[in-house]
């Protein structure tokens, strides 16, 4: 029934507080996205993004709703899913804003840290670091601290890090907020190609008009309630 | 494997070192303190041991010489020679004097022996220079740490004394330094008054001159004899008072300091549960600091037991680098102390264990405040 998707949400609620101070966030949502998709979620400040975003990444409890990762049933009105971080170490990568760096880690281990929590070898490990700082063309780096690199460079890395446990979604939140208009758009480049060349699939938070371009489909947040576009012209 | 621990140390590792030290001086005065008590316990005993005595006879209803006064008559050891089981009887006498040098002035307890009896009152052992006392008059031994050299000249009373000997680690039970002179120099510098003095004394009808009163006759038994019985018999036949040394040894420990012994080690207690409650202080702050790092490593996908192990192994080379630091410490400083600071591994063991034990309950707070902490804190959601 999910096998084509990565992402299934059906009519997914989240409310906040209680009896007179309950505020609804997110009312009756429901889209699926495929794999390989690069997907904007785009609305104005305090709509519910990261919310929304903190609830696909099983981090945040809906109110009630199902949400689907790749085939497996994560929430149904209740959490299915027996370790959350498990499930997080293993399908989903995170980037925000900012890089989020382990700062007492090397970029090396900074990557390598998932994978090796998820007990792969370190034989199946570093062919596939070495590919993707390769891919993001940060091989020399490897043996850098986040504070000997800049922000556009740790924001790469960032990106390697949600890479090396070679995640089915890449949720990431606002990864190009911190950077000039120029990385940004190297960066959603960057993330366009992960998607194409990796059937990853990516929801990307963003508040600049001049990315949406790059993506396969808009979801927007108007009144509580999640639209999806795939005429991007229609947004712009 | 990445071990998180070690990086997080190599990343700060002057700020690790320096809270190491800063938790291991801490450490080290507790160390010093379990030291002075352990040094107070210790020199009680020495003097007693050092005297090569097992029984102590005394003036009747008192706990002398030390806990309480005492003075019985010299030719009294005659008579206890003679009692059966007895192999030798001596006088002996202790008084205390303030002395004063070229190094400072300082408080020595003066014991005054017979140089020809048969019972060895100075440990040879402890005989670091020179010689024991050979004559009856002007010669004298001193511990090491009243800094008179060999052939040195003190003037005690109204007479000057020859330093003939030089010992080391030799206390009274309160820890003073000891001289040690010859009986007869020993009862002039007691009883021996000033003129004044001697010309009061006649007005008021008081006899002056040589009392010949001692503080114990100290005596050793023969083989095959329990000292214990020994000691009964000779209460009954002379009316004085009869410890056995291990007698006198517990009197010096229950009733001399047992006061002041009781005030180190309740003191020593409190600065044990202060460093502790520092120490978790210490503990659960540098956890608090890396809460951002923890949470974007339960964001990610962290397990709690990576990271709380993380922390575990940080509160273990905190408390084995504290532990190692306070220790050199307390070994360098020990030294400088006037009395005895006495380390014995087995106190540091003791305490090392109680703070590693207690430092691991501490980082258990940081633990629960772990599993607590939200991920979606990581980005403020």
């Amino acid at each position: 029934m999910y096998k084509e998707n990565a992402i299934t949400i059906e009519n997914l609620v989240k409310k906040f507080g209680k009896d007179d101070n309950e505020l609804t966030v997110i009312d009756g949502a429901t889209f699926s996205l495929k794999k390989g998709e690069f997907v904007a979620l785009v609305a104005p400040s305090g709509a519910g993004k990261t919310t929304l975003l903190m609830m696909l990444g099983c981090v945040l409890e809906p109110t009630s709703g199902k949400i689907v990762i790749g085939e497996e049933i994560a929430y149904d009105d209740k959490w299915l899913i027996k370790d959350d971080r498990e499930l997080r170490r293993k399908k989903i990568g995170f980037i925000f804003q900012a890089h989020y760096l382990i700062p007492f880690l090397n970029i090396e281990e900074n990557i390598t840290l998932l994978p090796y929590q998820n007990g792969e070898s370190k034989k199946v490990v570093q062919p596939r670091v070495k590919e993707i700082m390769d891919y993001l063309d940060m091989s020399e780096k490897m043996g850098s601290m986040p504070s000997e690199l800049s922000g556009g460079q740790n924001q790469r890395i960032a990106i390697a890090r949600a890479l090396a446990n070679e995640p089915d979604i890449i949720l990431a939140d606002e990864p190009t907020a911190a950077l000039d208009k120029e990385r940004a758009l190297s960066v959603v480049k960057m993330l366009k190609r992960i998607t194409r060349e990796r059937g990853v699939t990516i929801i990307m938070v963003t508040h600049d008009d001049r990315l949406l371009p790059f993506c396969d489909k808009v979801l927007t947040i108007k009144d509580k309630k999640i639209d999806v576009k795939e005429n991007i012209d229609e947004i712009i | 494997m990445i071990n998180l621990a070690l990086k997080d140390i190599k990343y700060s590792l002057n700020k690790f070192i320096v809270t190491a030290i800063s938790v291991g001086v801490l450490l080290g005065i507790v160390i010093i303190m379990i030291g002075v008590y352990r040094g107070m316990v210790f020199d009680a005993k020495v003097l007693v041991s050092d005297i090569k005595a097992n029984i102590w006879v005394v003036q009747q209803d008192t706990l002398g010489p030390f806990a309480q006064t005492s003075k019985i008559h010299e030719d009294l050891k005659e008579q206890i020679g003679y009692q059966e089981g007895i192999e030798s009887a001596d006088a002996i006498t202790f008084q205390t004097f303030q002395l004063e040098n070229r190094y400072g002035d300082f408080k020595v307890m003066l014991v005054g022996y017979d140089p020809f009896g048969k019972i060895e009152v100075i440990n040879r052992a402890k005989l670091i220079e020179g010689r024991v006392i050979q004559k009856q008059h002007y010669e004298i031994v001193v511990s090491k740490k009243t800094n008179y050299k060999l052939g040195e000249r003190i003037k005690l009373g109204r007479d000057y004394f020859k330093v003939v000997g030089i010992t080391d680690n030799t206390v009274s039970n309160g820890g003073d330094y000891l001289i040690f002179t010859s009986l007869k120099d020993a009862e002039i510098l007691q009883f021996t008054y000033t003129n004044e003095r001697i010309r009061s004394d006649s007005k008021r009808g008081i006899k002056g001159g040589n009392p010949h009163l001692v503080n114990a006759i100290i005596a050793t038994t023969k083989s095959g004899y329990d000292p214990e019985k020994v000691a009964r018999a000779i209460e009954k036949t002379t009316h004085k008072k009869v410890f056995t040394t291990e007698e006198e040894t517990t009197l010096l420990l229950q009733k001399v300091i047992k006061k002041s012994s009781k005030q180190l080690g309740t003191f020593t207690v409190i600065l044990i549960i202060v460093s502790i409650v520092i120490i978790a202080l210490i503990i659960y702050t540098m956890t608090l600091e890396k809460m951002k790092e923890i949470s974007i490593m339960k964001l990610i996908g962290i397990p709690n037991f990576t990271i709380s192990k993380m922390i575990i192994q940080e509160t273990m080379a905190l408390s084995i680098l504290s532990f190692m630091a306070g220790n050199i410490f307390a070994y360098f400083i020990s030294d400088r102390f006037p009395k005895r600071i006495l380390l014995l591994p087995e106190d540091a063991f003791t305490l090392s264990f109680i703070i590693v034990v207690f430092s691991i309950f501490a980082s258990l707070f940081g633990i629960y405040k772990v599993i607590k902490t939200d991920p979606a804190q990581a980005i403020g959601g």
